[in-house]
């Protein structure tokens, strides 16, 4: 589903990335963990062309993102992405913050998107705010809507940029619940956090990351239990 | 009060022209600040380019320069009076000056605007497949407008008295109206006076019906 081979991205004179490689299978879910300004953000980021690779090549739901031929809206179709500030758009409801983009981008129309987005509301546990705006839910109830909106565009990959580093401690479980729901459906995910707990639980694997690389990578029991390297031993110890 | 009661009509006439050029300056102000913000904000380095220029070079001269260098200058080296007829030509040319001014202004409002509303926005529209177009249109433009609300009204303000300008080079409204009525009553306290107020509540009105519509829109809640 998701092929990076040598992915370099630099800022300038700054090297965030300095070559990633690995592959996500299909209904994979692997978890990016790693201190912070290791680049896992930035590597997430580059898996739906919001930020642009310096070098290296990423096949995403069978297209080349870095081939520049690549229309990058076609395949942001296919690419889900949930941000830590839920980023929902503040002056439409919630009911149109999910149709929009099907509406707009797949130009499906209003009564069929509003039936797909009042399912996938109710999916997410948000039966009866389809009328409110943003500003009046949750922490917890936004970034909900958030998934519900990229699931609207029908992704074949969701990718989690630390969906729950904003919230709340007791609204961080009715968010990961949503995304282990998506995981146990078969969805692929990538998802950077910093829970520990749903990396163990509901992750496939784990990739380790620190200063620009990929450490080490391993199924959560293994790489929780009896890690091989001493950068990944020595953030466990912090974390855990 | 006898100049004021005759001369009223010949006033409230001028006053009619006034808000003529106001309503298509401020209409086209709005039309040209958007486009020349997006050029602004343009990946194309020379529609950037010539917005700058565009902005610099109306906002760093007197309006009343520009109108008589377009009104009266440019006829000395073009025929534009026969393309435009001889009396069609400084009207036009003194609506459109008019309206160019003040589209310097509003392009930076309009731009301010838009890099106000918050990155996010842009890159959750990107996530969910939006061009640059369909991003613009429905996510940042309908967000940048309702904060451009106050700064536009108070652009829209200054245009209605700059359109006082316009008499000077000829063009025929409420103060030049006002000139000729004094030219022939001499009663220049009371004639200036009823002109002031005429202004004033012209432009009161508009505050007022910006007030409802932000009160309408919500500007601050959403």
């Amino acid at each position: 589903m998701i092929n990076v081979k040598e992915l370099h991205k630099s800022f300038g004179h700054n090297e965030i990335l300095k070559g990633i490689s690995t592959h996500v299978e299909e209904k994979e879910v692997v978890v990016v963990i790693g201190p912070s300004g290791s680049g896992k953000s930035t590597f997430l980021r580059c898996l739906n062309g919001l930020e642009a690779a310096t070098s290296g090549e990423i096949e995403i739901a069978g297209m080349m993102l870095t081939d520049p031929k690549t229309n990058i809206h076609k395949l942001r179709q296919h690419v889900g992405m949930v941000f830590q500030q839920f980023n929902l758009f503040k002056h439409l409801t919630i009911l149109e913050n999910v149709t929009i983009g099907p509406r707009k981008v797949k130009k499906i129309a209003t009564e069929e998107a509003n039936r797909v987005a009042r399912e996938l509301l109710a999916k997410v546990g948000l039966v009866g705010k389809e009328a409110s705006y943003p500003d009046e839910l949750s922490g917890g109830q936004q970034q909900r809507v958030a998934i519900a909106r990229s699931l609207a565009m029908g992704p074949d990959v969701m990718l989690f940029d630390e969906p729950t580093s904003a919230l709340d401690p007791e609204m961080v479980g009715e968010v990961l619940q949503v995304m282990k729901t998506l995981a146990i459906e078969g969805m692929t995910m990538v998802v950077v956090t910093h829970e520990m707990g749903f990396a163990r639980e509901v992750g496939h694997r784990v990739i380790f990351m620190d200063d620009g690389l990929i450490v080490e990578e391993a199924a959560p029991k293994t790489l929780f239990s009896n890690p091989q390297r001493d950068r990944t031993k020595s953030f466990l110890a912090k974390i855990l | 009060m006898d100049p004021i009661r005759q001369n009223l009509p010949v006033l409230l006439d001028g006053l009619r022209l006034t808000i003529q050029y106001s309503v298509v300056a401020i209409i086209l102000m709005v039309v040209i600040g958007l486009v020349a913000a997006l050029m602004r904000l343009s990946k194309v380095a020379l529609l950037r380019w010539i917005a700058t220029a565009y902005v610099e070079i109306f906002r760093s001269t007197p309006l009343l320069v520009q109108l008589f260098f377009i009104v009266l200058g440019l006829p000395a080296i073009l025929p534009v009076n026969r393309w435009f007829g001889q009396l069609t030509y400084p009207i036009l040319a003194a609506a459109f000056t008019l309206s160019l001014n003040e589209g310097a202004y509003v392009t930076e409002i309009v731009r301010a605007g838009i890099l106000g509303v918050d990155r996010g926005q842009k890159e959750a529209a990107q996530s969910i497949a939006m061009n640059g177009f369909q991003t613009m249109r429905y996510i940042v433009l309908p967000q940048a407008f309702k904060r451009m609300i106050p700064p536009l009204v108070n652009q829209a303000a200054q245009t209605i008295k700059d359109t006082s300008l316009l008499a000077p080079v000829g063009i025929v409204e409420l103060v030049y109206k006002g000139q000729i009525v004094i030219a022939q009553t001499f009663a220049s306290f009371a004639i200036w006076g009823l002109i002031a107020a005429l202004y004033f509540i012209l432009i009161f009105s508009l505050s007022k019906f910006s007030s409802y519509l932000e009160r309408r829109l919500q500007v601050d809640k959403r």
